[in-house]
């Protein structure tokens, strides 16, 4: 063996390198005020609902006339580090509950845990008011992440929507979300695609999360705890996405009480159940159908057999001060049966039936009381069937995510955090479709995507605050991938109202959603034909207190695209096969080429948030500017131009008065929107043409040219809901009315081209017009 | 109350813009003049029936021959550019006003479209006072493509077999070499309103549907893409949905160059599910759109009976 010996001045330069790196880790240490941990205390402990027992995500915990604080994460866990020795008074408040306060006098180096059980500020029935934390705006709102937006179920709730409260649908009132059509739930964030959205309902990955052909969301809002919109800038813990992300939480149910919600609407009728299990956990489960097919349906011979369900349980169990469990299931299936011909005696048809399942368990340890940590197992699966006998077409979809990652938190001091974690996907995309004497399509691919993220959150003063993040994800398919994400935010205040807020980062994805009309999208995935998506996103935030919860904000973004994907209209010209069948009819693989188009882009905008979340009166007002380009080489001769998703103004007002009426409280929703019309395509010139020899008739046909360069009149809709709630001893009423589109507003949805005796003749489709739907819901 | 007042006051206001009818006005700023080409080359045939139109604006008037490039200022030359050998096309009128007869075509007759050479148009014409050029280069499928076999020539409508399964009229042909793309045009020859089959389980139409679509009902189509170029034989199945009438029906089968096939999978598809249109693909260089293209066809009959 031969050892290479270094030379004096080697040996010293090494030593001076060592050293430097040394100094230069105590210098950033100190800084931390690492050193300084010996004599200080931690403050940690749950927080949750008196009357549920549920965790409270976003709770904000401080010591009073101090900057120490901190908010509970999604398990309801707080920690208040680096506490130097002293007395202070614990305030832990949240939105709706009445304040826990706690005298504490520290002593060094103690360990204090404190669980904090809050209770609803007003008895249900009597208001509805959400009553004032003692937390100032300036302070919830200088904790949120920038582009960040916070949902609770009663705002949910009180948006009045078609039928029925919808996830999706609220969503779309905030500025910078927008939706296709009235027939569309899907979002549209800051100019990114659906495909964009990372979905997550407990920590798992939802891929289609779509109803009845998208009017619909897939999550009952009775069900739901809290959401989180992330609309871009967001932190190294989430990627795989490039514009957004959706976090869902779940109730994980009462564990005082059985409690039970019933609502039945024009649409469906669902229940949502709670209840304690022993005095360690508690379970909750939902369930939900739409009975159309089995009202109007029955009665009505042109109506297709249609409905959808979907149901979710929900378990949780305390297992020790440390441990903690979650088992949290969902199914959901959209069901659809067509008959062509009801008078014929031979029946023709399809059935079709799609639908999302999830599955996850999470586990919940406190190694320390700094060190925090969550770990997941989780299975997500997404299907499609469709069969037409008749023509002998036949076509199955399925995406599945099988998922192992864990997310560790560690609270060093009030001036530094760190999180850290893993993510291991196994993932099956398949794709089959068979037309007989055709030919035939066979996708089967089994990537996987592996990650680890770092991210530290320094906060050099109370005025400062700078998250820096590194993802880095592995995705192996018929190639490897390997990229780093950094990411990097800050937040400044820049007075005791105000505060500046930017961040920026890189975001990368491996799978790209095909969206169809009326079918459910297809995933595919990156390989050696379809390169990674990559986008950078720029943001810049003002923010400030303009009263007692008042708030009001401004963010501009900027963002590109690289390597989007869309399906190819003119497929057939360009897809070659892979192999043929004995028949000579096509066999088409996943390294099939020519299905998509790819293309580059860019959005940018401004979006201001004027909001309002307590009082008789409570809302918003969102107004976004934006705009959205695409570049690809198939569409428009290369040249770029605006996708149909593409609104330049949007304003959204969102409102909502209660009133004691009647010895109960009467509710007045209201939501009106107004957006620029969207981007959209005319047919450009007309032609006569026969498309044989043997056909001596000509007809006339379109030659569109310039892709969306005219818009479609402004779009405006104006909903108004009224909700009435009676508190009884042991269970409450609530009936309610909404109106969509009270104005029977005829917003142009497309124009369909047709002739009349060899002329052209166009008509306006329209989107959805005055829809009146009544419900109740009961509570008990 | 003063919030109050001011949403009393600002309702009604949102309530005036969120009501009303939107209304669409075509701008056509997508109009671009245009020749149009309809010229389909048959193997083995003269050179003729070859159109030159223009496009306009959408919601134009049309009068038939005023989409005719004036012949004096158009210029149509085909090439056989394997044999290097052009010719100057002329133009065909007569005054009964159907564009079919108004075509360029070459006078020698004794020139045959030649299976498996290249040939090319180019053709300039004034349009909208601008002088436009277009050209298109096709070349023709071989002639080892033919109709071998057909498995009935005559079966009840929607039969059934022992076994209780649908029969379908399968036509086998031998592939032509090079060519990947082939169209089955129908013709129902016995089409009458009374010889419409109202008992089929694809569409619900009664006589008024049927007096109505009768033109688009009598002559249907459909074709198979991306199949094995090389030589061999495959099954070109009639659709049920494709036989609207009881009686004969005389079928075309026709194999198509890539232009063609080009042209038949994207001219009609331009408007999505969603109402938006996109550009269809034509296989024509500067200011043209439509067809050049070419084919070898064969001919077999097939009845339904009631």
């Amino acid at each position: 063996m031969c050892r290479i010996r270094m030379s004096k001045h080697e040996k010293n330069g090494e030593h001076f390198m060592k050293r430097i790196f040394l100094i230069t880790i105590i210098i950033f240490l100190n800084s931390l005020g690492i050193w300084a941990a010996g004599g200080s205390t931690t403050i940690r402990g749950f927080v949750t609902d008196e009357e549920t027992g549920e965790a409270l995500i976003g709770v904000n915990a401080f010591l009073k006339d101090t900057y120490l604080g901190s908010s509970t994460n999604n398990s309801g866990y707080y920690v208040i580090p680096k506490i130097p020795p002293g007395k202070y008074e614990l305030i832990i408040s949240m939105l709706g509950y009445d304040i826990f306060s706690k005298n504490i006098n520290i002593k060094s180096g103690e360990n204090i845990k404190i669980d904090a059980v809050l209770s609803e500020s007003v008895l249900l029935g009597e208001t509805v008011v959400i009553s004032a934390d003692s937390v100032p705006t300036v302070e919830k709102m200088y904790r949120k992440s920038i582009s960040k937006i916070e949902i609770n179920p009663l705002q949910l709730k009180r948006v009045p929507q078609i039928a029925e409260a919808d996830l999706m649908r609220t969503l779309v009132t905030l500025p910078g979300i927008l939706p296709l059509s009235d027939y569309s739930s899907a979002l549209y964030i800051r100019g990114g695609t659906p495909d964009q959205n990372l979905i997550l309902l407990d920590g798992t990955d939802v891929y289609n999360p779509e109803h009845a052909f998208g009017l619909f969301s897939t999550f009952n809002t009775d069900a739901i705890k809290h959401v989180d919109v992330h609309k871009g800038g967001y932190g190294a813990e989430y990627g795989g996405r490039l514009s957004s992300v959706l976090d869902i939480t779940n109730l994980d149910g009462n564990r005082e009480k059985f409690e039970n919600t019933t609502s039945i609407s024009l649409l469906s009728a669902k229940t949502t159940m709670q209840m304690p299990v022993g005095d360690m956990g508690s379970i909750s489960g939902s369930i939900r159908r739409t009975y159309f097919d089995q009202t109007v349906g029955k009665m009505m011979d042109d109506i297709p057999e249609y409905y959808y369900w979907d149901g979710n349980l929900k378990a949780f169990f305390e297992l020790d001060d440390r441990n903690r469990l979650t088992i949290s299931t969902y199914g959901g299936n959209d069901v659809l049966d067509l008959t062509f011909n009801n008078k014929s005696t031979e029946s023709g048809g399809f059935q079709y039936d799609w639908g999302n399942q999830t599955a996850s368990v999470r586990w919940t340890h406190i190694f320390s009381p700094k060190l925090f940590s969550n770990f997941w197992i989780t299975g997500s699966r997404f299907n499609s069937d469709f069969d037409m006998p008749i023509f002998e077409i036949s076509e199955q979809n399925e995406l599945k995510d099988f998922t192992i990652k864990g997310n560790l938190e560690y609270y060093y001091s009030s001036h530094f955090s760190t999180k850290f974690g893993f993510e291991q996907k196994y993932l099956q995309n398949k794709y089959h479709q068979y037309v007989k004497s055709q030919g035939t399509i066979v996708i089967n691919m089994e990537p996987t995507h592996t990650v680890g993220y770092a991210k530290i959150v320094w906060s050099p003063s109370p005025i400062w605050n700078i998250e820096t993040g590194l993802r880095y994800n592995h995705f192996k398919s018929d190639k490897n991938f390997n990229n780093i994400a950094p990411r990097f935010s800050l937040k400044y205040r820049l007075s005791d109202k105000a505060m500046i807020k930017a961040a920026t980062g890189k975001y990368y994805q491996y799978l790209h959603r095909m969206p169809r009309f009326l079918f459910s999208d297809i995933w595919t995935v990156a390989n050696q034909y379809r390169d990674v998506s990559k986008s950078n996103h720029f943001i810049l935030g003002y923010q400030h207190e303009i009263m007692q919860d008042v708030e009001f904000e401004i963010e501009t973004f900027y963002k590109d695209y690289n390597n989007i994907f869309s399906i190819n209209n003119n497929m057939g010209v360009y897809v070659e096969p892979e192999y043929y069948d004995e028949k000579g009819y096509p066999v088409y693989t996943e390294t099939t080429q020519g299905v998509f188009n790819r293309g580059d882009g860019e959005s940018w905008g401004v979006e201001l948030l004027l909001r309002k979340n307590l009082g008789r009166i409570s809302g918003w007002i969102g107004y976004s500017y934006a705009k959205t380009e695409h570049t690809v080489d198939t569409i428009n001769n290369g040249r770029p131009f605006a996708p149909r998703h593409d609104r330049t103004s949007t304003l959204n007002i969102v409102a909502n008065y209660t009133r004691n009426m009647w010895g109960g409280n009467m509710i007045f929703g209201s939501n009106f929107v107004y957006s620029t019309g969207q981007p959209y395509t005319e047919p450009g010139s007309e032609y006569l043409i026969a498309r044989s020899p043997y056909y001596q008739k000509r007809e006339l046909e379109f030659a569109p040219t310039l892709i969306n360069n005219v818009r479609l009149p402004y779009y405006a809709r104006l909903d108004l809901s009224i909700t009435y709630q009676k508190q009884f001893t042991t269970w409450m009423l609530e009936p309610f009315l909404q109106i969509y589109n009270v104005g029977n507003r005829r917003n142009v949805w497309f124009v369909d081209y047709d002739y009349n005796n060899g002329k052209p003749d166009f008509e306006e489709i329209y989107m959805l017009p005055i829809l009146p739907s009544l419900g109740v819901n009961i509570h008990f | 109350m003063n919030t109050i007042k001011i949403i009393t006051y600002i309702l009604p206001i949102l309530f005036m813009m969120a009501c009303g009818k939107a209304v669409m006005e075509p701008t056509n700023e997508g109009y671009e003049p245009k020749i149009v080409i309809e010229g389909f080359l048959a193997g083995g045939n003269p050179i003729e029936d070859i159109r030159i139109t223009r496009n306009v604006p959408v919601g134009t008037d049309l009068n038939k021959t005023q989409l005719i490039p004036d012949p004096n200022t158009t210029q149509v030359i085909l090439t056989n550019v394997t044999d290097d050998i052009s010719w100057d096309l002329e133009f065909h009128s007569a005054d009964n006003g159907s564009l079919n007869d108004y075509y360029w075509y070459c006078p020698d007759k004794s020139v045959l479209v030649e299976y498996e050479k290249t040939y090319r148009i180019n053709v300039t014409a004034v349009i909208d006072g601008k002088t436009l050029h277009a050209s298109s280069t096709t070349t023709v499928p071989s002639n080892s493509f033919k109709i071998v076999d057909i498995n009935y020539t005559e079966l009840q409508y929607r039969q059934k077999d022992d076994n209780n399964q649908i029969m379908d009229f399968v036509v086998t042909f031998e592939r032509a070499g090079g060519s990947d793309f082939y169209m089955m045009v129908l013709n129902a020859m016995d089409a009458e309103i009374d010889s419409f089959i109202y008992d089929n389980p694809f569409d619900d139409m009664d006589r008024e549907d049927v007096i109505e679509n009768h033109d688009k009902l009598i002559d249907e189509y459909n074709y198979i893409i991306n199949i094995e170029p090389a030589p061999g034989q495959t099954d070109f199945r009639v659709w049920w949905s494709d036989l609207w009438f009881y009686g004969k029906h005389r079928i075309n089968l026709i194999a198509v160059d890539e232009n063609y096939g080009k042209f038949i999978d994207t001219y009609e598809n331009v408007q999505e599910d969603d109402g938006n249109f996109h550009e269809p693909v034509f296989a024509i260089e500067g200011d043209g759109i439509g067809v050049f293209g070419s084919f070898v066809a064969d001919t077999t009959w097939v009845t339904v009976t009631r």
